[in-house]
């Protein structure tokens, strides 16, 4: 239902298809969307009819290392801060949100003033009579705006 | 061995007798405050003269300086609920739940909760109402309160609901939304020229701004799905879309069974806008600092001057 939404909406797919090849235990993927999700669901996922691990993809060339694999059209990565709404299903459970989105749903735009910049402040000073402590900091100024919401989608799931 | 003092922040306020977040950019390792208007008070148990919170003290405690009851003196406690939070601006943070009882078919509708402690513009997030699960799971604003007995959300259109709820669970959710605009649920559009939506909570979105209209089958009002509509603000979680929606479908909130077997919520996402482009992604309302709870944030009109710190942990 996620791929067909989003194909509906003219969302294009972010991957294209990895070719068979002659290999046990692999299989071809299909080209894909991406989806984002929480470390917290992963098991659930592997459940999945049809799911696929990247370890069993023809080739690992573009496989990202935070890739866990892929169900149909979509390609699933994970992160221990994946989203998730605490407490809100039906019987108080987490909610997981995994947002699925197709090409160009979403962009980053960077602000030609707030450019990364890495400060480091090295041990020493007068409140640092001993030399026992540095810092080191980062800003940048970065703006993420949705371009077309029509090409993202919300799967959200509790755990089993 | 020298311990530098990192930052050192002073400030005062005068109290409206509500708990509030405190954004000092850093979190605090001790914070420390003085209640003026009351040091004089004699007698009065409950007036907080001095309190003040350490690194690692248990969630929403305090040590306190307080009167002794009938008699002019002060003496010292510990206070476990009421007192300080820090917070980091990170993750979202949830009060313990609150496990409690009915709710009224009525709009608004009245839920019954002896142990609250909720304060008129709290957001809860509402969960195991039993009887009216069309509600569980969504965040609402707390609009009145009757303390130790009852609170009310006022953006629920509970008279149209089937029947009354016979129990609940409700946890208040003690971060901001971290940026605005976000997505909302809607809980109601009028059938009028234009339609005015309203929101579970206060929407966050200004006139101008650009919002796509979600609404399921189970919602009624489908020929409203998927339009993108501009926003007039009306008030804190209403807005007019500029919509003639009085041929439409009327809206409706699913049955309880309905909820119980999974249905999509309807929803407001915002898409654009239409003023000062960016502006809106870029609304901050996280905090870095500290909560200042009920009990030790001063009666209303009471001069509070505190002191924050930071510094280096061994």
């Amino acid at each position: 239902m996620v791929v067909q939404t989003l194909l509906n909406n003219d969302a294009m797919f972010i991957s294209d298809d990895i070719t068979g090849e002659n290999k046990f235990g692999t299989t071809p993927i299909r080209e894909a969307f991406w989806a984002m999700m929480s470390t917290a669901v992963l098991d659930d996922l592997e459940a999945c009819n049809g799911f696929v691990s990247q370890a069993q993809y023809p080739n690992n060339m573009n496989v990202l290392s935070a890739e866990w694999g892929s169900v149909g059209n979509v390609r699933f990565l994970y992160s221990s801060m994946g989203s998730s709404t605490a407490n809100a299903s039906l019987n108080g459970n987490d909610v997981y949100n995994v947002f699925v989105t197709g090409s160009e749903a979403y962009a980053c735009v960077q602000l030609s003033k707030g450019s990364a910049e890495f400060i480091y402040t090295a041990p020493g000073g007068p409140t640092d009579p001993l030399r026992r402590l540095q810092l080191g900091a980062y800003k940048f100024a970065q703006v993420p705006r949705i371009l077309n919401d029509a090409w993202l989608f919300n799967l959200r799931c509790t755990h089993s | 061995m020298a311990t530098a003092e990192q930052n050192v922040v002073y400030g005062s306020y005068t109290s409206d007798g509500a708990r509030f977040n405190l954004d000092l950019g850093f979190v605090p390792h001790e914070f420390h405050q003085w209640n003026e208007s009351q040091q004089d008070s004699t007698a009065n148990p409950a007036v907080v003269k001095e309190s003040w919170y350490l690194h690692n003290l248990a969630v929403n405690s305090a040590y306190t300086i307080q009167n002794t009851a009938g008699a002019a003196t002060d003496e010292h406690h510990l206070i476990a609920a009421g007192g300080y939070r820090t917070y980091a601006g990170v993750e979202e943070v949830l009060d313990a739940a609150i496990v409690a009882g009915a709710i009224t078919a009525a709009t608004p509708p009245v839920f019954t909760s002896a142990a609250h402690n909720y304060q008129v513009g709290d957001v809860v997030r509402i969960t195991g109402s039993t009887g009216m699960l069309q509600i569980a799971g969504i965040d609402f604003v707390v609009t009145a309160i009757t303390a130790g007995v009852d609170f009310t959300l006022g953006t629920i259109p509970g008279a149209g609901f089937a029947a009354a709820g016979t129990a609940h669970s409700a946890q208040r959710i003690f971060t901001p939304r971290a940026f605005l605009p976000g997505k909302r649920i809607i809980t109601n559009v009028t059938a009028a020229n234009p339609g005015v939506v309203t929101t579970n909570i206060n929407h966050g979105y200004a006139t101008g701004d650009r919002v796509r209209i979600r609404i399921p089958a189970v919602s009624g009002m489908v020929e409203l799905h998927d339009q993108i509509v501009t926003v007039t603000y009306v008030t804190a979680t209403t807005f007019s879309i500029g919509v003639d929606t009085t041929a439409y479908t009327a809206f409706a909130w699913p049955t309880s069974a309905q909820a119980a077997a999974g249905c999509l919520r309807p929803e407001v996402i915002p898409v654009g806008d239409t003023g000062q482009d960016l502006s809106a992604a870029m609304d901050n309302n996280s905090f870095q600092g500290i909560h200042i709870g009920p009990l030790v944030c001063g009666a209303n009109t009471d001069v509070m001057r505190w002191r924050a710190t930071r510094g280096v942990t061994i």
